[in-house]
């Protein structure tokens, strides 16, 4: 993370700048729809008021021409009626037309002008006309030379139609020259009781000082109006180029769109208010226009779109003005008011960053009022609070776990310590063993030791469980088989033994699978005791792996009163007994596929030439293989016995065997009706051996007597044990060695002398048998190996 | 083994053939027990068919003596083979128990 860029970022995407965003969004799109009613509204409104002002504007100007107009109209129409009548002195007349020349600065010139012959029969033209010049009137009388006013338009029209008529704009030569319009009415003499035409008298004004009545009105700010005749001849007009240029000129002049349709409408005399684009300075606009009543000419009026509206578009630009103010304000106050509230979201959120970098130095100001944020921010700070006591206890609970850690370490060199490091270079023997615990230590064990020259005892074991606990087990475990006298105890007896100490104080109902074994160096006769581990495997001469499945009793730790019992083979010389645990059948690959014990048989038969310790590394890196990535969940634990020849230091109790000499051996159990097997083994080896019949019987009353002495007191449980009986036969003697795992029982210490002088209430009851088989036998011999009672009696023949 | 019995007044003769051993005591220990429950206080052992006897054996005859010797009754052993006789010796059986070699001695001793 970037602290800096996240700063900036946050700039933009902090609360105060999202609401102030969303809020004035909102406004904004209230107020374009608020404004855009109030302007279409007011428009329509200001449109019509203008369209209204327009109108009156209109006809006000109107007023004002048709007020210079009327007395230029009235004075020759009252000439006109007085001319009618020739008796009235045309002197007269004409002084009154030259004084209203005089007093009317907007009249140019005024003309009265006769018929040819009419006024003088004498003279073709008569027609005096007064003109301004200067301040003064000029008198002239027009015709003659090349001016034939009778063909001019404003004396022919008014003869042909016979009424008063404004003539259009036209260039004066014959006394103005200039631009003007002339009013003129015709007037009548009754001749021979008709109407003749008799002449016109005519007012002249110029075009000039009709501008100048035209530009006087003022059209707000910079309108105008202007002056079309009948015939669609421009009589005034701002751009002088225009007067007196008919429309079409004008038209093309203006390219407004429409101005030739409204041109047209006007020539009708009608009026409207219609919206020009490009008119006069080619500013958006609004004409006006209407017909000025007596002369036939129509007036326009332009209004600028920015004068009419003005106080419209005033009114919408303070509004808006007023508006992004106040928009610009709002935004500035809800920037501050936001970050005011969230002043502590800030504050947290760099406190969150410091506490992210470990650092939990910084305080907190405590906030007053109880909204939510200050809510979070005093639960931040019992948090920060907390955290520093979490971490506190943490970094103790570390340094702690770190220092049980290293205790683990010197834990498990105490652990392999405790399993045997060197193994016995022996020509009769060869082991190998291997544990590889699962966790730091673990809950595997293995064990061999040599007990005299010729017993092997070994051992594996799987305490449930992994870690300190299972590898305290295992240790206890180990020390109880190391602890048991296995000179005179039987190996089943010591398993019982290790089971009774471990159930007598298992708070944790821990438990642990368990092999024991004795292998006999000097005959290969192994003895196993299997409390519920994976059932060994023997690699047999002939190729076989045999597996050996005798349940020998349950596991250590769960009932302390439970029997064991022991399983009987030989391993001939080049067989190899396999021990191990289930970590290495149980060993799991990622897809918790498991290795198997199938799989383990058959990689045996392939190494099972190789030495034991190159079987253990192979079988270990097999399983490490087939594990692959996936972890080890358990200890692997493996020991092999290879017993490669019989030893030759012969033991108590066994007698070299010379020629002649015939062995026979009887197992029972110690079941009373099985001394029925031993009786009938003794009257046959009597016919077989042809024994005397008294030494026989003799041998069959110690025999009796030891044997059910050990079935009735050898054993304080109540399950199978086995008896072993050998007789071997050599010249003159009869040797008998019976062997029972029964409790120490010496029978040369034990006490059978018989008191004859006691009383038969005094007599006790046992030592009996013990007596007859001292009597009866010639030499007796006890011993105490391995957990059993040896017994050697030698009868002489 | 096998046990026979006869009366001869209020004598009872129990004769015990083959072996008398640890298998086997336990059928003459019970008979033997359940005579003496019935009073039957008056025992003569006839051993002429017994082929061997064994501690078990003896421990048994020793059982009887006892208790009839309690209840003022007669406990004879008659026609003892010379190994049975042997062994008693060895066990030193012999100077306890009363020992007849015919059966007419031995059911005079338990009349009386």
């Amino acid at each position: 993370m970037k602290p800096a860029g996240n700063r900036r970022n946050s700039r933009f995407h902090g609360l105060a700048f999202r609401y102030g965003f969303f809020i004035l969004s909102g406004i904004l799109v209230i107020f374009i729809v608020a404004f855009t009613y109030t302007f279409s509204f007011t428009y329509k409104i200001l449109l019509e008021d203008a369209r209204q002002n327009a109108s009156n504007v209109t006809q006000l100007t109107i007023a004002k021409i048709q007020h210079i107009l009327l007395p230029i109209e009235e004075v020759p129409d009252l000439m006109v009626q007085k001319l009618e009548y020739p008796e009235n002195n045309t002197f007269t007349i004409l002084k009154t037309l030259r004084e209203f020349v005089l007093l009317n600065k907007e009249v140019y010139g005024s003309c009265l002008a006769f018929e040819p012959y009419k006024f003088d029969p004498g003279r073709k033209y008569y027609a005096p006309y007064f003109y301004q010049k200067g301040d003064s009137i000029i008198s002239k009388n027009l015709g003659g030379g090349d001016y034939d006013y009778f063909r001019m338009g404003w004396y022919s029209n008014a003869k042909r139609t016979g009424k008063s008529c404004w003539s259009e704009p036209y260039y004066d030569k014959g006394g103005g020259d200039m631009l003007m319009c002339t009013y003129s009415v015709p007037f009548y003499r009754m001749e021979g009781g008709k109407k003749v035409f008799t002449g016109v008298v005519t007012m002249d004004i110029s075009l000039s000082s009709l501008r100048q009545i035209v530009d006087s009105i003022r059209v707000y700010k910079s309108g105008f109006g202007f002056l079309i005749s009948n015939k669609g001849t421009m009589i005034t007009f701002p751009d002088t180029t225009l007067i007196n240029r008919d429309l079409f000129a004008v038209s093309r002049k203006l390219r407004g769109t429409n101005i030739i349709g409204v041109f047209e409408d006007m020539m009708k005399r009608g009026s409207g208010f219609v919206r020009l684009r490009n008119i006069h300075q080619e500013k958006p606009s609004w004409m006006f226009y209407s017909p000025v009543a007596s002369t036939g000419w129509s007036l326009g009026l332009i209004f600028p779109s920015q004068d009419l509206f003005a106080s419209f578009y005033d009114f919408s630009y303070r509004l808006v003005t007023i508006f992004l103010l106040s928009v610009m304000t709002m935004l500035v106050l809800i920037i501050l008011i936001t970050r005011k509230f969230t002043k502590p979201l800030t504050t947290l959120v760099n406190a969150t960053r410091l506490i992210g970098q470990g650092d939990f130095r910084f305080a907190l100001p405590v906030y007053r009022s109880k909204d939510e944020i200050t809510q979070l921010a005093n639960s931040f700070n019992l948090m920060q609070e907390e955290l520093q006591v979490y971490i506190q206890n943490l970094k103790e609970t570390t340094s702690a776990k770190n220092r049980l850690e290293s205790e683990l370490d010197v834990a498990r060199n105490i652990q392999m310590g405790m399993l045997p490091g060197s193994f016995p270079q022996r020509d009769d023997l060869e082991i190998a063993a291997k544990l590889e615990p699962a966790r730091i230590i673990g809950g595997d064990l293995y064990d061999f030791f040599l007990a005299g020259d010729d017993r092997l005892y070994f051992a594996i074991g799987d305490v449930s469980g992994k870690g300190v606990p299972a590898s305290l087990f295992m240790a206890i475990t180990r020390t109880l088989f190391r602890s048991r006298n296995h000179k005179e105890e039987a190996l089943n007896l010591i398993m019982a033994g290790i089971n009774r100490e471990l159930c007598r104080d298992n708070p944790n109902q821990m438990f642990v699978t368990f092999i024991a074994g004795m292998l006999d160096l000097k005959t290969g006769s192994m003895e196993l005791c299997n409390g519920g581990h994976n059932p060994p495997l023997i690699l047999r001469k002939n190729g076989i792996i045999e597996k050996i499945v005798h349940h020998g009793g349950i596991p250590f730790g769960i009932y302390e009163d439970t029997p064991y019992s022991t399983f009987k083979t030989t391993l001939e010389e080049g067989e190899t007994l396999v021990l191990y645990t289930d970590g290495i059948t149980e060993a799991a690959n990622i897809q918790h596929q498991l290795f198997g014990e199938e799989n383990l048989i058959k990689l045996l038969s392939t190494v099972r030439e190789l030495n034991p310790g190159a079987i253990v590394s192979t079988v270990f890196e097999t399983v490490k293989t087939f594990a692959g990535e996936a972890e080890q969940s358990d200890d692997n634990t493996m020991l092999l016995v290879k017993f490669r020849k019989k030893s030759t230091v012969a033991g108590l109790g066994s007698p070299s065997l010379s020629s002649g000499q015939e062995i026979v051996r009887l197992k029972i159990s110690n079941r009373v009706a099985e001394i029925s097997k031993l009786v009938d083994l003794i009257s046959d080896l009597e016919k077989r051996w042809s024994l005397p019949a008294a030494k026989a019987k003799e041998i069959n009353l110690a025999l009796e007597e030891l044997v059910s002495n050990i079935i009735f007191y050898a054993y304080e449980d109540e399950f199978d044990h086995s008896v072993d009986i050998e007789f071997s036969k050599q010249p003159g003697t009869i040797i008998i060695r019976i062997e029972d795992d029964g409790k120490e029982f010496n029978i040369l210490e034990a006490d059978s002398d018989i008191d004859n002088s006691l009383g038969i209430d005094e007599r006790p009851v046992g030592g009996l048998g013990i007596h007859f088989i001292k009597t009866f036998m010639n030499k007796i011999e006890y011993s105490r190996e391995g957990g059993k009672n040896i017994v050697v009696l030698t009868k002489e023949l | 083994m096998n046990i026979k019995e006869r009366k001869s007044g209020d004598i009872c003769v129990i004769g015990v053939e083959g072996r008398l051993d640890t298998m086997t005591y336990g059928i003459l220990e019970k008979r033997l027990l359940e005579m003496i429950g019935e009073g039957q206080i008056r025992i003569v052992v006839d051993c002429s068919e017994m082929e061997y006897i064994s501690s078990s054996g003896l421990r048994v005859f020793l059982m009887g003596l006892k208790k009839i010797k309690s209840m003022n009754g007669k406990f004879v052993l008659t026609r003892l083979p010379d190994q049975v006789h042997e062994i008693m010796e060895i066990a030193g059986f012999t100077t306890i128990f009363e020992i007849r070699k015919t059966e007419e001695e031995a059911l005079t001793v338990a009349g009386n």
